[in-house]
């Protein structure tokens, strides 16, 4: 009965956040630049739409089956994601009554949905996705989120309760976490601000990383604490000699020295590459925008140098063409951060630091200051508009001649 | 009553005599190591509850978006004393009072080698941590977070007191870290029982031991960053100032420097608990202890390799992030060896599922999810989108809360009967473990969630809609459920002082000598000091705790009115020497308050009040010297028991060589980091400059290092032949060379004078000026110290049968005569090579 009230309520919750949030990204459009009115609210909803396709549930019910085969006792966490899938995609056919050209995207990309892509291929998906059109990108990484929730936790679920299986409490215990835990991924990896909802080459890699990271580590958190349940069990007599030395030997060799080496060598291999494509690089691109951002207590002042464009707290940026920010403070350490373009980088006084960015799609990007620089660090906001090239073009030569206006 | 019974009694009278602690106001004198380290562990447990609670604050104001709970400027002063509170207040002295309580034991011994030193440690803990919080009451704490990054500390952005009860209170309560960790290296290495030699040793030890090489290590640069903070705030000497040649940055090395090892020096001790519990637990004797053992120094080595993994998004070059960023994943490696030798003990034993195993339990799931998430913050591309968010806040929590607090619930369960002498409920146990764990991670796990959806750290509030309201909401909700739990534990100790049962004798079937003494302990640890040649004395000798108490041991005398322990040789355990050891005093209680009263002097910066107390405290420090060796006060009779070793202060071997040698360390330490700030600005700071005329004659400075080589080399040669036993001329000698002392520093004071130094105007300067500072204060010093010397000659209590003082000395000159000609180095050779290159 308690799973049933948790279930009822959450969800209307979750969609509340992302009614929220599409409203939000909505309204400011309008106040800032015309053409994106159209374009920001589908593109949420288009999330929603494309998330709650049959194709899931088919998978869904393949995991139900594996599951019920595994451990009683995991029902309910299932049944909960399964209602979970089926109101949403109530709620998106909802939305798609409003919009209906938001539908389209799904019918050329479901079959792969159904197989399933593996975690590995994401990433090649995404350096093809670059020539593709902006919200089959998108959907990877919602799907990556699901994905992740299914497998993980069934894995998590019945290994757990295998070891743990006779006690009731724990039984109790462990499902109520793994709700909850559910329930954060699925409720989506979106938000204007979400490193998971990346928009940006550099993002785009560090969520790669990221998922990449939390399903490999997860794999050997459960693995070193069911090694914990299972050593922990009441044992008759005490291991010594030649069987001593064996356990000794695989433990510390194994476990101490040969996993966490890997470990380290696999994440190297893929962090390298990854940091490179997340660097601004000279000789890279020699077409680079440059802009100029310094901090200030408690804003941000840009400044086009080339165009000879002065704007507070907004930043405007051709979507698919690199830009430098130049970044920088007048007075404490802020630090520069949008995240769902890329990282962020420290504005330091006396240092001028360069952090690359590059939009995949048009849209508005929400960021904020991430180095504590005081009484009112907290609302210290940016937003960054990414554009067409045609309409920056338009919106620069419109700035332009505003600013020599206002300079006469 | 049989009349060995009788006997018996009176052996414990006679020791009370000795080793008793007086009742009222006179517990302040108390030294015994026992009450010193129950203090230390109450006192941050209160610290703890105050910083709880701001927790607690803080959880409320970010549970629902836009609220208006708590004002700005009150989060920004809640979030810095939190975390300051539970790093300098709570967690490093929680540490160190159960390691003062309990290595004593471990080893065998009956106090720590400088109980004098454990009563200063104390109260300026607690001074320093009442001034601390003092702020809060006056409403001005510290607001610019605990990593009090400048220049947002600086004197024109906090224009307050704020900062200033930071630098000055942290500071205080660092010198009780520092000293604490200088007695524990010394009594570990010097005061093991007899025959228990470094293989032997507890695991506790080992960590123990590492633990506080790194704090003898990590904490100066914090210190010496502290002093440049507070002087550029009180003088406007410009270290961190970019426009008069400093550099910001430079205060995020120190301070990581400092910071990344004090991870450590949190968990090390936590981890020896663990390594001490599960092999009691798990009845059988820890699986693969040197690999144990090696994987502790590694992590205490690779600890100080990894700072820079705190500043990635500063824009350090790409190589250096990558090493930075390998290192830090290294550690993995000395982590996860542990780990698997803690399974392997469990694997192979037969493990008891009891209370204190719960709590270990608890502390590998929270530890090793908080281990992996620090992996991934060592990459620095993901580090770069999650650095600064709540992620980095989700993920410190795993790891210190995990690390430091499961375990240390663990350990007080583990100990309780030893503390009181009464078993704690295991009932309320298990409930405080589940709501706690559960509370804990609802917090902390779906905050890892809240970080990766954008939700920077610091901030006091949020905008609703963003997609941080339900996490926030949620994390809030788990706090509360996680105070219920620690006020249970609470509870629990309370309760089980009126409804306890009384412990059985060694009542988990423990292998570690503490178990053998009486619990609650007698201040004297043990009536006659057993050998122990075993890792597990109580599993290899059941019946050691009764032949302790009947006194058939070594050292079971105190009719001579001394408090004796055995000084053993640092490798071997073999016995070279009785330590005595001094009795109850005031001077450490008082020398504490006056460093109180002058901190507070520099906070009000009423500098005549300060350098009033400088004064005093500098006669307390020199009686509190005087009162030692073969003073009658130090050592009431030189004779010893027929056939024993003769006592330390008359051998050319006592721990004061080590205390000595281990304080040296931490100055060179402070040193290193000064010298790395001067280099660092040198070639990093972006508007550095040099004045085009050297401001300090490099004659002169060599005239005034000859000097001081001269008579320091002649105090060497004296000393070689002290150690002969040539003592005629050694009055005189010493005499000789405090003259030659003295012309030096009065030339040392002449080059001051007649340079053309601007320490306010540019960063050159400044840097200069606190090295002069620096090595006059070491020249003065040794000048003291050897003028003392020659006094206490003069008094007799430096004589043929004790000569071992002045070779104490002996290591401060030596590295006086070292650091002044690297200070020649660094500040008139080393700017001539760069104009010359």
């Amino acid at each position: 009965m308690q799973k049933k009230d948790l279930r009822l309520n959450i969800n209307p919750n979750a969609i509340l956040i992302n009614k929220l949030a599409s409203h939000d990204a909505g309204q400011k459009n309008q106040s800032t630049s015309q053409y994106r009115n159209v374009e920001a609210p589908g593109q949420y909803l288009c999330c929603w739409v494309l998330d709650t396709q049959q194709p899931v549930q088919a998978s869904e019910r393949k995991h139900h089956d594996r599951k019920n085969s595994v451990a009683p006792g995991a029902n309910q966490a299932t049944n909960f994601t399964h209602c979970n899938q089926v109101n949403q995609t109530k709620q998106s056919r909802n939305a798609a009554q409003d919009r209906p050209g938001t539908n389209k995207p799904k019918s050329g990309t479901s079959p792969e949905r159904i197989t399933g892509i593996q975690v590995g291929q994401i990433g090649c998906y995404q350096s093809d996705q670059r020539r593709d059109r902006e919200v089959n990108q998108h959907w990877v990484k919602r799907m990556a989120c699901n994905r992740h929730s299914t497998d993980y936790v069934l894995l998590a679920h019945s290994t757990l309760l295998s070891i743990l299986g006779k006690e009731q409490w724990s039984r109790k215990i462990i499902s109520t976490l793994l709700l909850i835990f559910i329930f954060f991924l699925t409720s989506g990896c979106k938000g204007p601000q979400s490193t998971l909802d990346p928009a940006g080459i550099g993002a785009s890699a560090a969520s790669f990383l990221w998922w990449f990271m939390c399903i490999f580590f997860s794999i050997v958190f459960i693995g070193v604490v069911a090694l914990w349940f299972y050593a922990m069990r009441p044992k008759e007599k005490t291991l010594k000699g030649y069987e001593l030395a064996k356990v000794t030997r695989r433990m510390i060799i194994g476990g101490g020295l040969l996993l966490p080496t890997i470990s380290i060598l696999i994440l190297i291999a893929l962090g390298i590459p990854i940091g490179n494509r997340m660097m601004p690089f000279a000789s890279s691109n020699d077409d680079v925008m440059a802009i100029h951002v310094v901090g200030h207590q408690w804003w941000w002042e840009v400044w086009y140098p080339k165009e000879r464009i002065r704007l507070i707290n907004e930043i405007h940026i051709p979507a698919n063409h690199p830009v430098d920010i130049h970044a920088s403070s007048a007075d404490v350490i802020h630090s520069f951060w949008v995240p769902r373009l890329n990282g962020k980088i420290d504005m330091i006084p006396g240092h001028t630091n360069i952090l690359r960015l590059q939009a995949q799609k048009t849209g508005q990007y929400r960021g904020q200051c991430a180095e504590f620089c005081g009484l009112w660090h907290a609302k210290m906001v940016l937003d960054v508009f990414a554009h067409t090239p045609e309409t920056f073009q338009l919106w620069i030569e419109e700035n332009k001649a505003r600013n020599s206006n206002e300079s006469l | 009553m049989s009349r060995s019974e009788i006997a018996l009694q009176d052996k414990h009278r006679e020791f009370n005599q000795v080793w008793g602690n007086p009742k009222g106001l006179r517990a302040l004198t108390i030294v015994n190591h026992t009450t010193i380290g129950i203090r230390f562990m109450v006192t941050a447990t209160i610290f703890f509850l105050i910083g709880g609670l701001m927790a607690m604050l803080m959880r409320t104001q970010l549970a629902l978006p836009a609220q208006q709970f708590l004002t700005p400027d009150a989060y920004n002063q809640l979030f810095t004393m939190h975390g300051t509170v539970m790093m300098f207040l709570f967690a490093v002295p929680f540490m160190e009072g159960l390691a003062i309580y309990l290595v004593p034991k471990m080893i065998g011994a009956r106090d720590l080698v400088f109980p004098r030193i454990s009563v200063l440690g104390y109260f300026c803990f607690l001074f320093g941590g009442l001034m601390l919080l003092s702020s809060l009451l006056l409403g001005v704490a510290p607001n610019t977070g605990w990593f009090m990054y400048t220049p947002l500390t600086s004197k024109p952005y906090s224009p307050g007191l704020n900062a200033d009860f930071w630098l000055l209170g942290v500071t205080f309560v660092e010198i009780s870290a520092i000293v604490t960790g200088i007695e524990l290296v010394v009594s570990i290495a010097r005061t093991r029982a007899p025959k228990m030699a470094l293989h032997l040793m507890p695991l506790y030890c080992w960590y123990i031991l590492v633990m506080a090489l790194m704090i003898v290590f990590g904490f100066p640069p914090l210190i010496l960053g502290s002093l440049l903070l507070e002087l550029e705030r009180a003088a406007g000497f410009p270290f961190f100032d970019v426009a008069k040649g400093g550099d910001p940055i430079l205060w995020q090395h120190l301070f990581w420097l400092f910071g990344h090892p004090d991870v450590y020096i949190i968990f090390l001790p936590a981890a020896g608990i663990v390594s001490t519990l599960i092999p009691v637990f798990a009845r059988r004797p820890m699986v693969g202890y040197r690999w144990v053992v090696l994987g502790i120094i590694t992590t205490g080595f690779i600890s100080f390799g990894v700072w820079v993994h705190h500043m990635f998004t500063v824009g350090i070059p790409k190589l250096a992030q990558a090493f930075f960023s390998v290192a830090s994943m290294l550690v993995a490696i000395p982590t996860a060896i542990q780990l698997f030798a803690w399974l392997a003990t469990l694997l192979s034993g037969r493990p008891v599922f009891r209370l204190p195993m719960l709590w270990i339990t608890g502390f590998l799931i929270v530890f090793v999810a908080g281990g992996l998430t620090g992996v991934m913050l060592a990459m620095v591309p993901f580090d770069w989108q999650v650095h600064d968010t709540q992620f980095v806040v989700a993920h410190l929590h795993y790891v210190v809360i995990g690390s430091m607090f499961f375990p240390l619930v663990a350990g007080l369960y583990y100990w309780m009967p030893h503390f009181t002498g009464r078993m704690a409920s295991e009932t309320m146990g298990r409930w405080a473990f589940g709501f706690t764990f559960v509370g804990f991670n609802t917090t902390f796990l779906i905050m890892h969630w809240t970080g990766l959806l954008g939700m920077p750290r610091r901030v006091y509030t949020y905008a609703p809609g963003v997609g941080w309201d339900w996490p926030n909401l949620i994390s809030s909700i788990g706090s509360f459920i996680m105070a219920i739990g620690i006020a249970m534990i609470l509870l629990d100790v309370l309760l089980h002082f009126r409804f306890g049962r009384k412990a059985p004798a060694n009542p988990w079937g423990a292998d570690t000598l503490e178990w053998a003494t009486s619990t609650p302990p007698s201040p004297y640890n043990f009536i006659s000091l057993p050998e122990c040649p075993t890792r597990h004395p109580l599993w290899d000798y059941p019946n050691l705790p009764q032949t302790i108490t009947q006194g058939k041991h070594t050292l079971a005398v105190a009719s001579h009115g001394r408090r004796e322990t055995w000084g053993t040789d640092p490798v071997t355990g073999e016995v070279r020497e009785i330590i005595h050891l001094p009795a109850n005093a005031w001077i450490p209680f008082f020398a504490a308050l006056t460093l109180a009263v002058l901190f507070v002097s520099l906070l009000l910066q009423s500098y005549t009040l300060s350098v009033m107390m400088l004064v005093i405290l500098s006669g307390l420090l020199l009686r509190w010297s005087w009162e030692n060796g073969t003073h009658p006060n130090a050592a009431p009779h030189e004779q010893t028991e027929p056939g024993d070793p003769p006592l330390h202060s008359r051998t050319f071997d006592g721990p004061g060589l080590w205390g000595m040698a281990v304080s040296l360390l931490v100055d060179a330490s402070m040193y290193m980091a000064l010298l790395f700030g001067w280099l660092y600005l040198w070639t990093v700071a972006p508007l550095w400059h040099v004045p085009e005329q050297a401001p300090i004659g490099w004659l002169s400075l060599l005239i005034s290092g000859l000097l001081l080589s001269f008579s320091g080399i002649w105090y060497y040669r004296l000393m070689k032949q002290v150690r002969k036993g040539h003592v005629s001329c050694l009055q005189m000698n010493l005499w000789g060379i405090a003259i030659v002392a003295f012309v030096h520093v009065l030339s040392l004071l002449w080059v001051f004078w007649s340079s053309s130094l601007q320490p306010t105007q540019i960063a050159h300067d400044a840097v200069v000026f606190v090295m002069f500072v620096y090595v006059l204060f070491h020249s003065v010093l040794a000048l003291i110290m050897t003028i003392q010397m020659a006094l206490r000659k003069a008094y007799g209590y430096i004589g043929k049968q004790a000569l071992y003082e002045p070779i104490v000395v002996e290591q401060w000159w030596l590295y006086t005569i070292v650091i002044f000609w690297v200070t020649y180095a660094a500040i008139i050779l080393f700017p001539l090579s760069w104009a010359g290159g």
